[in-house]
Protein backbone atom coordinates (compact mmCIF):
# COMPACT_ATOMS: atom_id res chain seq x y z
CA UNK A 1 0.00 0.00 0.00
CA UNK A 2 1.19 3.54 -0.81
CA UNK A 3 2.54 5.23 2.35
CA UNK A 4 0.32 8.32 1.80
CA UNK A 5 -2.73 6.08 1.44
CA UNK A 6 -1.90 4.19 4.65
CA UNK A 7 -1.39 7.46 6.51
CA UNK A 8 -4.74 8.80 5.30
CA UNK A 9 -6.47 5.63 6.47
CA UNK A 10 -4.77 5.86 9.86
CA UNK A 11 -5.84 9.49 10.20
CA UNK A 12 -9.43 8.55 9.29
CA UNK A 13 -9.32 5.82 11.98
CA UNK A 14 -8.04 8.26 14.62
CA UNK A 15 -10.62 10.88 13.60
CA UNK A 16 -13.39 8.31 14.02
CA UNK A 17 -12.10 7.43 17.51
CA UNK A 18 -12.02 11.12 18.51
CA UNK A 19 -15.53 11.70 17.12
CA UNK A 20 -16.78 8.66 18.97
CA UNK A 21 -15.25 9.97 22.22
CA UNK A 22 -16.87 13.39 21.77
CA UNK A 23 -20.21 12.07 20.51
CA UNK A 24 -20.93 9.58 23.27
CA UNK A 25 -23.26 10.77 26.03
CA UNK A 26 -23.53 9.32 29.47
CA UNK A 27 -26.32 6.83 29.87
CA UNK A 28 -27.51 7.95 33.28
CA UNK A 29 -30.59 10.19 33.44
CA UNK A 30 -30.11 10.91 37.16
CA UNK A 31 -29.23 14.58 36.63
CA UNK A 32 -32.29 15.09 34.39
CA UNK A 33 -34.51 13.47 37.04
CA UNK A 34 -32.98 15.65 39.78
CA UNK A 35 -33.73 18.85 37.83
CA UNK A 36 -37.15 17.63 36.78
CA UNK A 37 -38.07 17.24 40.48
CA UNK A 38 -36.58 20.63 41.43
CA UNK A 39 -38.25 22.49 38.56
CA UNK A 40 -41.67 20.83 38.88
CA UNK A 41 -41.72 21.48 42.64
CA UNK A 42 -40.47 25.06 42.36
CA UNK A 43 -42.96 26.02 39.66
CA UNK A 44 -45.88 24.37 41.49
CA UNK A 45 -44.98 26.33 44.64
CA UNK A 46 -45.46 29.57 42.66
CA UNK A 47 -49.14 28.62 42.19
CA UNK A 48 -49.95 26.95 45.50
CA UNK A 49 -47.57 28.48 48.10
CA UNK A 50 -46.08 31.58 46.44
CA UNK A 51 -44.57 32.85 49.72
CA UNK A 52 -42.28 29.81 49.93
CA UNK A 53 -41.23 30.05 46.29
CA UNK A 54 -38.23 32.49 46.67
CA UNK A 55 -36.85 30.50 49.61
CA UNK A 56 -37.19 27.27 47.62
CA UNK A 57 -35.41 28.62 44.53
CA UNK A 58 -32.63 30.20 46.63
CA UNK A 59 -31.83 26.89 48.32
CA UNK A 60 -32.80 24.19 45.81
CA UNK A 61 -30.99 25.59 42.76
CA UNK A 62 -27.49 25.98 44.33
CA UNK A 63 -27.86 22.56 45.97
CA UNK A 64 -29.01 21.09 42.64
CA UNK A 65 -26.08 22.76 40.87
CA UNK A 66 -23.54 21.28 43.28
CA UNK A 67 -25.21 17.86 43.28
CA UNK A 68 -25.39 17.66 39.49
CA UNK A 69 -21.75 18.79 39.22
CA UNK A 70 -20.74 15.95 41.54
CA UNK A 71 -22.95 13.41 39.76
CA UNK A 72 -21.56 14.40 36.34
CA UNK A 73 -17.98 14.06 37.60
CA UNK A 74 -18.75 10.60 38.99
CA UNK A 75 -20.43 9.52 35.75
CA UNK A 76 -17.49 10.74 33.71
CA UNK A 77 -15.01 8.86 35.90
CA UNK A 78 -17.15 5.72 35.72
CA UNK A 79 -17.07 6.13 31.93
CA UNK A 80 -13.28 6.33 32.00
CA UNK A 81 -12.79 10.03 31.32
CA UNK A 82 -11.14 12.69 33.47
CA UNK A 83 -11.50 16.10 31.86
CA UNK A 84 -11.17 19.18 34.07
CA UNK A 85 -11.54 21.61 31.15
CA UNK A 86 -14.90 20.16 30.18
CA UNK A 87 -16.07 20.26 33.80
CA UNK A 88 -14.99 23.90 34.04
CA UNK A 89 -16.87 24.74 30.82
CA UNK A 90 -20.10 23.19 32.15
CA UNK A 91 -19.57 24.81 35.55
CA UNK A 92 -19.03 28.27 34.04
CA UNK A 93 -21.98 27.90 31.70
CA UNK A 94 -24.46 27.04 34.44
CA UNK A 95 -22.74 29.26 37.03
CA UNK A 96 -23.22 32.26 34.74
CA UNK A 97 -26.99 31.65 34.96
CA UNK A 98 -26.91 32.46 38.69
CA UNK A 99 -25.11 35.76 38.00
CA UNK A 100 -27.54 36.73 35.23
CA UNK A 101 -30.58 35.82 37.36
CA UNK A 102 -29.17 37.96 40.19
CA UNK A 103 -29.06 40.96 37.82
CA UNK A 104 -32.54 40.21 36.43
CA UNK A 105 -33.89 40.26 40.00
CA UNK A 106 -31.94 43.45 40.77
CA UNK A 107 -33.33 45.25 37.68
CA UNK A 108 -36.86 43.93 38.27
CA UNK A 109 -36.85 45.11 41.90
CA UNK A 110 -35.38 48.51 41.00
CA UNK A 111 -38.18 49.05 38.48
CA UNK A 112 -40.78 47.56 40.83
CA UNK A 113 -41.92 44.98 38.30
CA UNK A 114 -44.58 42.53 39.39
CA UNK A 115 -43.17 39.28 40.81
CA UNK A 116 -44.91 37.24 38.13
CA UNK A 117 -43.28 39.34 35.37
CA UNK A 118 -39.88 38.97 37.05
CA UNK A 119 -40.45 35.19 37.20
CA UNK A 120 -41.25 35.17 33.48
CA UNK A 121 -37.97 36.97 32.73
CA UNK A 122 -36.07 34.51 34.94
CA UNK A 123 -37.73 31.59 33.13
CA UNK A 124 -36.82 33.11 29.77
CA UNK A 125 -33.19 33.57 30.87
CA UNK A 126 -33.00 30.01 32.22
CA UNK A 127 -34.57 28.68 28.99
CA UNK A 128 -32.06 30.53 26.82
CA UNK A 129 -29.15 29.21 28.93
CA UNK A 130 -30.55 25.69 28.65
CA UNK A 131 -31.04 26.01 24.88
CA UNK A 132 -27.46 27.29 24.42
CA UNK A 133 -26.22 24.38 26.55
CA UNK A 134 -28.09 22.11 24.13
CA UNK A 135 -26.37 23.76 21.17
CA UNK A 136 -22.84 23.80 22.57
CA UNK A 137 -22.52 21.24 25.38
CA UNK A 138 -25.13 18.48 25.41
CA UNK A 139 -27.84 18.17 22.76
CA UNK A 140 -30.21 16.55 25.27
CA UNK A 141 -30.81 20.05 26.63
CA UNK A 142 -32.17 21.47 23.35
CA UNK A 143 -35.80 20.40 23.82
CA UNK A 144 -36.03 21.41 27.52
CA UNK A 145 -34.51 24.78 26.54
CA UNK A 146 -37.18 25.35 23.88
CA UNK A 147 -39.98 24.27 26.25
CA UNK A 148 -38.68 26.64 28.95
CA UNK A 149 -38.40 29.56 26.52
CA UNK A 150 -41.96 28.93 25.30
CA UNK A 151 -43.12 28.51 28.90
CA UNK A 152 -42.21 32.10 29.83
CA UNK A 153 -44.86 33.83 27.65
CA UNK A 154 -47.27 30.86 27.91
CA UNK A 155 -47.76 31.58 31.63
CA UNK A 156 -50.11 34.45 30.66
CA UNK A 157 -52.48 32.04 28.92
CA UNK A 158 -52.49 28.96 31.14
CA UNK A 159 -55.11 29.57 33.85
CA UNK A 160 -55.72 28.46 36.57
CA UNK A 161 -52.29 26.93 37.45
CA UNK A 162 -49.94 28.33 34.83
CA UNK A 163 -46.63 27.79 36.66
CA UNK A 164 -47.51 24.21 37.57
CA UNK A 165 -48.29 23.40 33.93
CA UNK A 166 -45.04 25.04 32.74
CA UNK A 167 -43.00 23.28 35.46
CA UNK A 168 -44.47 19.89 34.56
CA UNK A 169 -43.86 20.51 30.85
CA UNK A 170 -40.20 21.38 31.50
CA UNK A 171 -39.77 18.38 33.82
CA UNK A 172 -41.33 16.05 31.23
CA UNK A 173 -39.16 17.44 28.43
CA UNK A 174 -36.01 16.94 30.54
CA UNK A 175 -36.79 13.29 31.27
CA UNK A 176 -38.10 12.46 27.78
CA UNK A 177 -35.13 14.12 26.12
CA UNK A 178 -32.59 12.41 28.41
CA UNK A 179 -34.26 9.01 27.90
CA UNK A 180 -34.89 9.36 24.18
CA UNK A 181 -31.36 10.50 23.38
CA UNK A 182 -29.78 7.83 25.60
CA UNK A 183 -27.17 5.96 23.57
CA UNK A 184 -27.74 2.35 22.61
CA UNK A 185 -25.99 -0.29 24.71
CA UNK A 186 -23.18 -0.91 22.20
CA UNK A 187 -22.44 2.83 21.94
CA UNK A 188 -22.76 3.52 25.60
CA UNK A 189 -19.88 4.35 27.86
CA UNK B 1 16.75 23.55 -6.45
CA UNK B 2 13.30 22.08 -7.09
CA UNK B 3 12.06 19.46 -4.61
CA UNK B 4 10.19 16.65 -6.32
CA UNK B 5 7.03 15.02 -4.99
CA UNK B 6 8.80 11.82 -4.01
CA UNK B 7 11.60 13.76 -2.26
CA UNK B 8 9.07 15.75 -0.24
CA UNK B 9 7.24 12.54 0.69
CA UNK B 10 10.47 10.80 1.63
CA UNK B 11 11.55 13.78 3.77
CA UNK B 12 8.16 13.80 5.55
CA UNK B 13 8.24 10.05 6.05
CA UNK B 14 11.75 10.27 7.55
CA UNK B 15 10.49 12.75 10.14
CA UNK B 16 7.65 10.52 11.30
CA UNK B 17 7.95 9.11 14.82
CA UNK B 18 8.32 5.34 14.43
CA UNK B 19 6.43 4.70 17.65
CA UNK B 20 3.43 6.73 16.49
CA UNK B 21 3.24 5.09 13.08
CA UNK B 22 0.88 2.46 14.45
CA UNK B 23 -2.69 3.78 14.31
CA UNK B 24 -3.62 2.59 17.81
CA UNK B 25 -0.60 4.25 19.44
CA UNK B 26 -1.23 7.43 17.45
CA UNK B 27 -4.93 7.23 18.35
CA UNK B 28 -4.15 6.82 22.06
CA UNK B 29 -1.94 9.93 22.05
CA UNK B 30 -4.47 12.00 20.07
CA UNK B 31 -7.33 10.91 22.34
CA UNK B 32 -5.30 11.85 25.41
CA UNK B 33 -4.15 15.19 23.99
CA UNK B 34 -7.22 17.16 25.05
CA UNK B 35 -8.36 15.38 28.21
CA UNK B 36 -6.60 14.96 31.55
CA UNK B 37 -6.80 11.15 31.48
CA UNK B 38 -8.64 8.16 30.03
CA UNK B 39 -8.80 4.74 31.59
CA UNK B 40 -7.65 1.53 29.94
CA UNK B 41 -11.09 0.17 29.05
CA UNK B 42 -12.22 3.47 27.51
CA UNK B 43 -9.09 3.63 25.32
CA UNK B 44 -9.50 -0.01 24.35
CA UNK B 45 -13.13 0.50 23.31
CA UNK B 46 -12.48 3.72 21.38
CA UNK B 47 -9.57 2.19 19.49
CA UNK B 48 -11.33 -1.16 18.94
CA UNK B 49 -8.41 -3.15 20.34
CA UNK B 50 -8.19 -6.32 22.39
CA UNK B 51 -6.96 -6.24 25.99
CA UNK B 52 -3.61 -7.76 25.05
CA UNK B 53 -2.88 -5.50 22.08
CA UNK B 54 -3.97 -2.36 23.85
CA UNK B 55 -1.84 -3.24 26.86
CA UNK B 56 1.20 -3.83 24.64
CA UNK B 57 0.75 -0.52 22.76
CA UNK B 58 0.28 1.46 25.94
CA UNK B 59 3.31 -0.18 27.57
CA UNK B 60 5.48 0.84 24.62
CA UNK B 61 4.26 4.43 24.88
CA UNK B 62 4.77 4.37 28.64
CA UNK B 63 8.30 2.92 28.36
CA UNK B 64 9.26 5.69 25.93
CA UNK B 65 7.94 8.31 28.35
CA UNK B 66 5.06 9.46 26.11
CA UNK B 67 2.38 8.37 28.56
CA UNK B 68 2.22 8.13 32.30
CA UNK B 69 -0.04 5.74 34.13
CA UNK B 70 -1.81 6.09 37.44
CA UNK B 71 -2.98 2.73 38.80
CA UNK B 72 -5.74 2.86 41.37
CA UNK B 73 -8.40 0.71 42.95
CA UNK B 74 -11.95 1.84 42.20
CA UNK B 75 -14.77 -0.18 43.71
CA UNK B 76 -12.16 -2.83 44.59
CA UNK B 77 -11.11 -3.19 40.96
CA UNK B 78 -7.73 -2.09 39.58
CA UNK B 79 -8.12 0.77 37.08
CA UNK B 80 -5.25 2.26 35.04
CA UNK B 81 -5.59 5.92 34.09
CA UNK B 82 -3.36 7.12 31.24
CA UNK B 83 -2.34 10.68 30.47
CA UNK B 84 -0.04 12.26 27.92
CA UNK B 85 3.32 13.54 29.20
CA UNK B 86 5.10 16.70 28.03
CA UNK B 87 7.47 14.52 26.00
CA UNK B 88 4.50 12.68 24.47
CA UNK B 89 2.75 15.93 23.55
CA UNK B 90 5.87 17.29 21.88
CA UNK B 91 6.41 13.99 19.99
CA UNK B 92 2.77 14.03 18.86
CA UNK B 93 3.06 17.63 17.63
CA UNK B 94 6.18 16.81 15.58
CA UNK B 95 4.59 13.64 14.22
CA UNK B 96 1.45 15.49 13.12
CA UNK B 97 3.58 18.14 11.38
CA UNK B 98 5.42 15.38 9.52
CA UNK B 99 2.10 13.75 8.60
CA UNK B 100 0.83 17.04 7.22
CA UNK B 101 4.00 17.36 5.14
CA UNK B 102 3.58 13.88 3.66
CA UNK B 103 -0.12 14.35 2.89
CA UNK B 104 0.53 17.87 1.56
CA UNK B 105 3.17 16.52 -0.83
CA UNK B 106 0.71 13.86 -2.04
CA UNK B 107 -1.88 16.57 -2.79
CA UNK B 108 0.63 18.57 -4.84
CA UNK B 109 0.99 15.55 -7.08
Amino acid sequence: MHPERKLQEDIAFVREAVESRDRTHYRSIAIAVLWAVILATGHALSDFYPHYSPLFWCTATPVGYLLSFRMAAREARAAGVANRRKRARFGLHWGSLFVVIFFVIFIALSHRLEHSVMSQFITLTAGTTCFLAGLHLDRRLLAPGIVTILGAPAVDFLAPYPWTVVGLAIAASLIVSATWMKPRENNAL
Amino acid sequence: MKITHSEATASGLAQLDKLLEHRSRLGACVLLADVDALNFSRLKRLLKETDGNMGAHLRKLEDTGYLCVDKRFENRKPVSWYSLTKKGRSALTSHIKALQAVIGSARIE
